[in-house]
């Protein structure tokens, strides 16, 4: 009796959400697009983390699975959606929304999949009994073409802004953010820069200072933010942001909720990697630093101020005796176990100024001076209180990134579009075989579907 | 004067066809014959009288009232079975007076009551007749004769269906006369699927269980009183705990789903599931259900069958695949009224502890283990007193009592019985208790010869105090593992926790607080009622309608309270979880039953039935109340609510049919057919269809064998058919939504998503039985032999498919793809070792089942998990359940040893117990994982002895399991070798460097080699011989009773559970299936065991 009304449409349509909300998809996407980079490495020794951090994962590995397992919900869920929403009758217009969102959704889900594991079946049905389940993998082409076939339906049929009290849900230009990215990684420069371009022209976003994107509140639906995925503290398990819990450094009672388990650290300085950690790569004068990272004395007043604030120890809470800022505020009334109410960036006004800059500097041959180029590279730099470039290079452009979103979850993806990535994790002091481009596909996975064949090296 | 008594052996003189008028004695006898009654009459008054012949296509008393019309005799029914014909009231003499006016030559008068041996009920209508002369008399309505003789004369006395007896006339006076129940008890009738029929005219499996053998078992559930007593039913308490749960496999187990017998009470089904019935307890800690049944009040209870083959079942269709449980509850008779009191009190024990260390004990091995050097109390070992004996802090002796009063009575028109019972008991854990009060009112009027109209109202509340068991948190599992020097209580009257200061570190609270301070109470109301009215279209076509309904409601009510002892606290919390259900059902039978052309019995079943069911749930929760005195919800911390509800629906529309043909008494065929539509099955199966054939052939009755003085009866049965297990859950076709939490705009909001994939062709599951038995009676049937061999194959078992995660999380379809079977031989063997004044009847009987689960289609195996732990697998080719994990292959007793073995552990030293290596890797881990028991036994044997001598009577029941094991559970914990917990002494004898051939490896408070891993060192044989009841009853000579218009004042003292026999460490092998889950059979989570009772009590009948 369900998927009758407009009521109904909308209540499958807000499902989605409860996917990217919940603690398996940005609480996991942390172990595997971060973890494998020169940003990152793990808190301590773990059966599931350590092999993804120094290149032996294997097919069974727990978040690898997991990873797999939720993107595929997600799929569902759109599909579902996609499935249902068409044949009920109610205003067109909404429902075209809806189903715009359901495209977004799916295509975002498969953006990640055809990124982490090459060829992937795509399924565009709800699953029924009796219709074939074991479906095979599909060429990435094919995937890409669904994702744009996705996208662009989005762009044209979700609205451009939402009401505060729909805030969170994909609006068009989250649609051409996302869409800019996968051009940018298919190599279509002109579609990239022109979605980019308009993203820029609608003046709908800016960039906000360095602090305003992590401090509690403030961070919330800000301007610069494009889409944020949004949470709430205390409520039931999945509502709200677990990155906290993972990223806080161990043992130092700065959720006040028994967790912070610093399982992810940034880069530890080894004799392998001389110079190469995110720590090394921060200048000092970069504003971002402060509030990426906390290094030896590093005083942070807003975490659990009726404390007189935290300081970060001399000695360091970690092995890297660094740890990650970003995501950690800190206890309060509305923050619990694995749940603080900070909403998460999935994508902000500032990578649409960086993928302006690098779509143009990759088409142009290396670099770019047009104007406006520049000065969208230049608006992130000034704003993290950097000097201005009057020339920007592929290379700057990748340098900029990873420092503007350390630990946001580009890192991986930003490697593989930049290349070489073997050898960057090389100098890094890591070894990274050919084959770990692709993540395996999960031994599970394989055993149920015959029809499924595995990443080449696993 | 001669009296003459028809009985429907009798051969009679065939009467001439042509002819209109007949002698009376004839037809008498005929009539006799015909109806399957006794008639009595005195062959002088109807010797010359000539009657008109009357077809048998009506009632008996009309033909009887035709046939006398014109004769100047009357007839009067004694009973069901007994018409006497005597001179119409205004003849002015009866037959008895007449007797004594006859009567000229006194010798000595001699008066009495006739009575039946065993129950002491006199026999209304008995004949007694002098040999010599073949004058008598007959019974009064009371059992009384009187009778003036010879003296020495030789006195027979018989009455239908009982042995017929000589006795001698000794002396003037008093002589009462007990007669026993004739072996010849072929023409008992059996109650069937939806009506009743001659146990002569059984085709199929069908155990019987009277009232006698359910009143000398006193039993808190019906459950209980049915254990043992039937072959191929295997019934297990899963709890001993008061009111708890028990599990029974008719014939094995045929379901992964649920394998419990449909349950039909006075024509009501009930299911014993607690889908909208039941409160659990377990999200509480405890771990069993308790039972449905436990509404009902044993003591109303008339008279059991169980219903095994598919024959005997098939008319209840899509519910009748483990097996139907047919209750028929006491109802009025006509005729005097009778009161009668029943009660008893009672005592319950633990019959066994299990040894566990003294305070001494414990420090020395907390010792051995490095730890408890910081705690003072360990300072100087020769100090130490033996400290708590938790065993004897949580278990009691535990009282019972039970009373019941019953009033029966009414006239030929109305019937009526009326009972209230009272029940209490309390069990052997400190905290838990069970009472249920009953009523039941049974009405039946006959409106007129053609209608009659009835009524069944039985109203019960029962209530349990609930303490938390059956896991490892529960009172019994952690009073095991409680030190010894945490005191129960402390001197200031508050509960012990582990003195401060010393570093003990427990995880669990103080068990007697466990038990008592938490209060978890369970209340169900229920009302089970029902009408009927039923309509003699004619003498063969009878109408009956019925409306049934059943009201069911539990609150059950949750409060701990906050502490903060020693290690542990806890904040406080208080639920309230309403349950309530509701069942009404609307039933239509035509019956037609006809004699064709002499030998042809038929008779045509045919009927209509529609149900439907209805429950809706609320829970709701609240943490951290202001006080400890105060339970209500409104008072808890608004921001730890839970609120939780639910609601289901199920309907049941069905058309069914029996034949019942007869021939000849030697041929007998049934045959049935059930169409069930039911509201659980997919669109694409709603209705199933399941037929039945059963053929049974009287052998002893063919003219070869009639001779054949010794065989009094042969008959050989064979039966087919298909039945359903429609227990598939209310929705496994649908697809179902879940309720997903998202944040849009910083608001939470309940979304809803696909919850599965549905397959819209789920059906029931079925299960197609093919029966072969044979019934034979010897030595007039004082030893009747019944074996019966069955072969039932479980089709379309619900099991869910595996998915690939590509499908989306999607909770997978529900297909009907399993297939399991169940062979089994079932015998039984009733001798009648003695008769007469001293009476001594043995009853045994032997079942053997073999369960293989045969096909799980792509699932491939399922789990049984209790404590988060794989226990039991249940894969193709073995029988379900088996316990699962390594093989446990002594003690590593050096480094050497070690080195030279698979790899198990880094932390494996010497001490450590050594694991095989199946597949022989060189590392030991899951893929070593093997079958290591199995919770079937191989037989089960009960055997039961009943003993009249003189006034008394004893009865000794003796029940043995053989064969199967059980997965001690508890064994994991008290001989864990833990850090901190205290132990079974078992782990005294640990390994050391000095006691190298130990059986318990070393102690180690981490253990690094996991010697606690699921394996064979916790299978234990749970073979046991159980003396299930002994009693003694003392009836009251009638001499003494009558003086006070008392009829019956018996005596008795009984005891349960007295002795087991068995190798099992725990406390009781009998472990049952973990909340009926046919997945975990035998594994002892800590259950609550069943206590020796010893009960003492009186009925009295006025």
């Amino acid at each position: 009796n369900f998927y009758k009304t407009a009521s109904d449409a909308n209540l499958a349509t807000i499902s989605m959400y409860s996917v990217t909300g919940s603690i398996n998809w940005f609480g996991l996407s942390w172990m595997i697009t971060e973890i494998p980079t020169d940003n990152t490495t793990v808190g301590g020794n773990d059966p599931d983390f350590s092999p993804i951090d120094n290149f032996t994962i294997s097919a069974d590995n727990s978040p690898n699975t997991q990873y797999w397992q939720q993107h595929y919900k997600l799929i569902t869920l759109a599909n579902q959606v996609l499935t249902y929403v068409p044949g009920i009758e109610m205003d067109e217009e909404i429902k075209s929304g809806y189903l715009a969102e359901a495209y977004f959704m799916r295509a975002f889900s498969y953006f990640d999949l055809v990124r982490i594991y090459g060829d992937v079946p795509i399924v565009t049905t709800l699953p029924e009994l009796g219709q074939d389940l074991l479906i095979p993998r599909s060429p990435v082409s094919e995937v890409y073409q669904l994702i744009i076939d996705d996208l662009l339906f989005a762009t044209e049929n979700l609205p451009d802004t939402r009401p505060s009290s729909d805030m969170g849900r994909a609006t068009s230009y989250a649609a051409k953010a996302i869409l800019s990215k996968v051009y940018l990684t298919t190599g279509e420069y002109d579609k990239s820069i022109t979605l980019c371009t308009d993203i820029i022209n609608s003046n709908q976003y800016k960039l906000v200072p360095v602090a305003d994107n992590w401090l509690r509140d403030v961070s919330d639906n800000n301007a610069e933010a494009i889409w944020q995925v949004q949470y709430v503290g205390c409520g039931p398990l999945g509502t709200g942001n677990a990155l906290q819990a993972f990223f806080a450094p161990w043992g130092q009672g700065i959720t006040q909720n028994s967790d912070g388990w610093g399982s992810q650290i940034p880069t530890a300085p080894t004799i392998d990697n001389p110079g190469t950690t995110i720590k090394d790569a921060f200048k000092s004068e970069d504003l971002r630093k402060y509030h990426s990272i906390m290094t030896a004395g590093d005083e942070y007043p807003m975490i659990n101020p009726s404390e007189g604030g935290y300081k970060y120890p001399s000695q360091g809470a970690s092995r890297a005796q660094v740890n990650i800022k970003k995501y950690v505020i800190g206890g309060g009334n509305d923050v619990c176990f694995m749940s603080t109410p900070q909403n998460y960036h999935v994508i902000r006004y500032a990578d649409v100024l960086l993928m302006l800059a690098e779509a143009s500097c990759k088409r142009n041959g290396g670099l770019s001076v047009t104007p406006e180029v520049v000065s969208a590279f230049n608006q992130v730099r000034e704003r993290a209180g950097l000097s201005k470039e009057e020339v920007i290079t592929t290379e700057m452009v990748y340098k900029e990134r990873r420092l503007e979103f350390a630990f946001e979850n580009h890192r991986w993806f930003d490697l593989l579009r930049e290349g070489n990535i073997q050898k960057t994790m090389q100098l890094h002091g890591k070894q990274m075989q050919d084959h770990n481009i692709l993540f395996p596909i999960p031994t599970q996975e394989l055993a149920i579907n015959p029809n499924l064949t595995q990443n080449e090296g696993y | 004067q001669n009296i003459s008594l028809a009985l429907g052996k009798t051969s009679y003189v065939s009467t001439q066809n042509d002819t209109q008028k007949v002698k009376l004695s004839n037809l008498l006898n005929e009539i006799s014959k015909h109806y399957g009654v006794g008639i009595i009459f005195d062959a002088e008054q109807v010797d010359k009288l000539m009657v008109e012949k009357q077809s048998y296509d009506q009632p008996i008393d009309q033909i009887l009232k035709k046939v006398l019309k014109t004769t100047g005799l009357d007839y009067k029914k004694l009973n069901d079975q007994t018409y006497v014909i005597k001179l119409k009231k205004d003849g002015s003499t009866s037959i008895s007076n007449k007797t004594t006016e006859i009567k000229k030559i006194e010798k000595i008068k001699i008066y009495g009551v006739i009575m039946d041996s065993e129950t002491r009920e006199p026999l209304i209508g008995a004949n007694i007749i002098e040999a010599k002369t073949k004058q008598g008399t007959i019974a009064d309505i009371d059992g009384n004769y009187e009778l003036t003789v010879e003296e020495g004369a030789v006195l027979d006395v018989s009455y239908i269906s009982y042995e017929s007896k000589e006795v001698i006339a000794k002396s003037a006076g008093e002589m009462n006369i007990f007669l026993s129940k004739s072996a010849k008890i072929l023409d008992e009738v059996v109650v069937v699927g939806y009506g009743s029929q001659k146990k002569s005219d059984l085709t199929g499996a069908v155990s019987s269980i009277g009232l006698k053998e359910l009143e000398q078992l006193p039993s808190t559930g019906l459950e209980q009183a049915l254990q043992g007593r039937s072959a191929g039913v295997f019934i297990t308490q899963n709890s001993g705990a008061p009111g708890g749960g028990m599990s029974v496999r008719i014939r094995g187990t045929g379901s992964t789903l649920t394998a419990e017998p449909l349950y039909v009470i006075d024509g009501i089904p009930i299911v014993n599931d607690n889908q909208g019935t039941s409160a659990t307890f377990e999200r509480d800690g405890g771990g069993q259900y308790s039972s449905a049944l436990t509404t009902i009040n044993p003591n109303d209870i008339e008279s059991i069958e169980i219903l095994k083959d598919a024959s005997a079942t098939a008319i209840y269709g899509a519910r009748a695949a483990n097996g139907v449980v047919l209750i028929t509850t006491k109802k009025g008779t006509s005729g005097s009224q009778t009161i009668s009191f029943d009660s008893y009190v009672g005592m319950q024990q633990l019959y066994k502890t299990i040894p566990v260390m003294d305070l001494r004990q414990y420090a020395e091995y907390l010792q051995d283990i490095g730890l408890g050097t910081n705690v003072e109390e360990f300072e100087n070992l020769d100090l130490l007193g033996p400290g708590t004996d938790w065993q004897d802090v949580i278990f009691r002796n535990a009282f019972m009592r039970n009373n019941q009063f019953s009033l029966t009575g009414g006239s030929e028109k109305t019937r009526f019985s009326f009972t209230a019972g009272v029940h209490k008991k309390n069990g052997i854990v400190i905290g838990s208790d069970f009472s249920r009060n009953s009523t039941k009112l049974n009405v039946d009027h006959s409106f007129n010869k053609k209608v009659r109209i009835g009524a069944n109202i039985l109203a019960s509340r029962t209530k349990e105090n609930i303490t938390f068991n059956d896991n490892s948190n529960g009172v019994i599992y952690t009073a095991l593992l409680t030190p010894p020097l945490v005191p129960a209580k402390t001197l200031d009257g508050n509960f012990g926790a582990p003195p401060d200061g010393n570093n003990i570190v427990l995880q669990f609270d103080n068990p007697l607080a466990n038990a008592v301070e938490i209060e978890d109470i369970n209340r169900k109301s229920r009302l089970l009622g029902s009408i009927y009215a039923e309509f003699d279209v004619t003498s063969w076509l009878k109408y009956r309608m019925e409306l049934a309904t059943d009201v069911l409601y539990t609150n059950h009510n949750t409060f701990w309270p906050a502490y903060d002892r020693g290690t542990v606290s806890r904040k406080s919390k208080v639920r309230r979880n309403n349950n309530n259900s509701l069942y009404w059902l609307n039933k239509h039978l035509l019956t037609f039953q006809k004699t064709i052309a002499k030998d042809h019995n038929v008779t045509v079943l045919a009927g209509f039935e529609a149900q439907e069911g209805t429950y809706e749930w609320l829970s709701a929760s609240r943490e951290n109340l202001p006080s400890n005195d105060l339970m209500e919800l409104n008072l808890g911390d608004a921001g730890t609510q839970v609120v939780n509800g639910g609601a289901g629906h199920w309907a049941l529309l069905s058309y069914f049919g029996r034949l019942n043909y007869g021939y000849a008494d030697r041929y007998l065929l049934t045959s049935t057919l059930r169409a069930d539509g039911s509201s659980r099955f997919g669109a694409n199966n709603k209705y199933g269809l399941f037929p039945s054939l059963a053929f049974a052939w009287r052998t002893s009755q063919e003219n070869f064998l009639k001779d054949v003085k010794q065989l009094s009866n042969l008959k050989f049965r064979v039966g087919y058919g298909a039945v359903g297990n429609q227990e598939i859950g209310l929705y496994s076709f649908a697809s179902n939504l879940r309720a997903t939490n998202a944040v849009i705009g910083n608001q939470l909001l309940t979304a809803f998503a696909p919850d599965n994939i549905a397959n819209e062709d789920v059906k029931w599951e079925s299960s197609i039985q093919f029966n072969l038995g044979m019934d034979l009676g010897l030595f007039n049937n004082r030893i009747e032999f019944i074996v019966d061999i069955y072969n039932k194959t479980s089709r379309d078992m619900l099991l869910p498919a595996i998915l690939p995660a590509t499908a989306g999380g999607l909770n997978p379809p529900f297909i009907n793809i399993g297939e399991m079977r169940n062979n089994g031989l079932e015998l039984t063997l009733n001798t009648q070792n003695l008769t007469g004044k001293t009476n001594w009847k043995t009853s045994a009987n032997f079942s053997i089942n073999r369960n293989e689960v045969v096909n799980l289609g792509s699932t491939g195996s399922l789990t049984g998990i209790i404590q988060q732990l794989p226990i039991t697998r249940t894969v193709e080719g073995l029988p379900i359940g088996q316990y699962y994990g390594h093989i446990a292959d002594g003690i590593f007793n050096d480094l050497s040893e070690i080195a030279e073995a698979p790899f198990q552990e880094t932390g494996t030293r010497p001490g450590d117990i050594k694991f095989r290596d199946i597949n022989g890797d060189g590392v030991i881990n899951d893929a070593d994982k093997t079958f290591i028991g199995s919770p079937h036994p191989d037989f089960t044997v009960n055997v039961i002895n009943d003993i009249n001598i003189g006034n008394f009577d004893i009865s000794i029941f003796i029940r043995g399991v053989y064969g199967n094991e059980v997965f001690n559970m508890l064994a994991r914990d008290i001989e864990g070798t833990g850090a901190w917990v205290n132990q079974s002494q078992v782990v005294l004898d640990r390994w050391t460097t000095d006691n190298l051939d130990a059986e318990v490896p070393r102690a180690n408070g981490n253990d690094p080699n996991s010697n606690r891993r699921i394996s064979s060192r916790f299978v234990e044989d749970g073979s046991y011989i159980r003396l299930q009841n002994a009693s003694i009853g003392y009836t009251l000579p009638k001499v003494l009773t009558n003086k006070y218009k008392i009829s019956l004042i018996r005596l008795y003292a009984s005891g349960q559970n007295l002795f087991t026999f068995s190798k099992y460490s725990g406390y009781d092998p009998e472990i049952g299936s973990f909340n009926q889950n046919p997945l975990i059979n035998g594994v002892d989570n800590g259950r609550f065991p069943v206590g020796r009772s010893i009960t003492c009590g009186a009925n009295i009948n006025f």
